[in-house]
């Protein structure tokens, strides 16, 4: 078992990630690489916060500069 | 020179008001006991809040850790419970009231509601209706058209005779 499935393993015991059934989605598709699954789950967010896809996309970008 | 006066020593040790280091207070440990700050255990909070109607409410009104938050309508009609889903979608389930009145008829009027929405059903009964309604009406002419040919021959005989 390498550190990352330490930590991930740590990170989806923790009741804080267990109570949570996004979390918990999100972390099992990373852990799956479903990448198409997260990119669902991120424009559903972005749509039922009324934020338009492309503002959010920018936003991202902007932290990576 | 000294004397060894018992009396002298009992004077030594005179009462002291508010030092009361050695004495014995049985009361000490029920005071203790209730100086100690109590842990009350909080009682589960409801999120949520009353609003308008639906459109109010919005995506940060609800948790984000998977809890439900109620939101009662201002005139109680409905109570929308919200929950962010696994997906990233907001669930969300509507509670009507129901009268005290129309309780006890719930479950006639559930099943009649089933019964009139069943298409199936009305439709095969339709059928069957229109098959009763053709059978009286050739029912009907049979018996006129032989009322008929009864009303004849007896002319006929009267007519003979």
């Amino acid at each position: 078992m390498n550190p990352m499935e330490i930590l991930m393993n740590r990170i989806m015991n923790s009741p804080q990630i267990e109570n949570n059934p996004i979390a918990k989605n999100a972390l099992q598709m990373y852990r799956n690489g479903d990448t198409q699954g997260l990119k669902n789950m991120a424009e559903n967010m972005c749509s039922e916060r009324g934020i338009p896809l492309e503002k959010a996309k920018e936003e991202v970008m902007k932290l990576f500069n | 020179m000294q004397m060894n006066n018992p009396y002298q020593q009992q004077n030594n040790f005179q009462y002291a008001p508010g030092y009361n280091a050695y004495q014995y207070n049985p009361w000490a440990n029920v005071q203790r006991m209730q100086e100690q700050p109590q842990i009350q255990q909080q009682p589960p909070c409801i999120n949520g809040k009353i609003v308008q109607d639906a459109n109010s409410i919005v995506a940060n009104d609800v948790p984000m850790d998977g809890s439900v938050a109620l939101f009662p309508k201002s005139d109680l009609s409905e109570i929308y419970a919200k929950q962010w889903a696994s997906d990233g979608k907001i669930s969300t389930v509507v509670f009507k009231p129901i009268q005290n009145a129309c309780a006890d008829n719930s479950s006639q009027n559930e099943q009649n509601v089933k019964f009139g929405l069943s298409d199936d059903a009305t439709t095969a009964l339709d059928k069957k209706m229109d098959e009763l309604l053709e059978k009286i009406e050739q029912l009907e002419k049979n018996i006129e058209k032989t009322s008929s040919t009864r009303s004849r021959s007896t002319v006929k005989k009267d007519g003979d005779a």
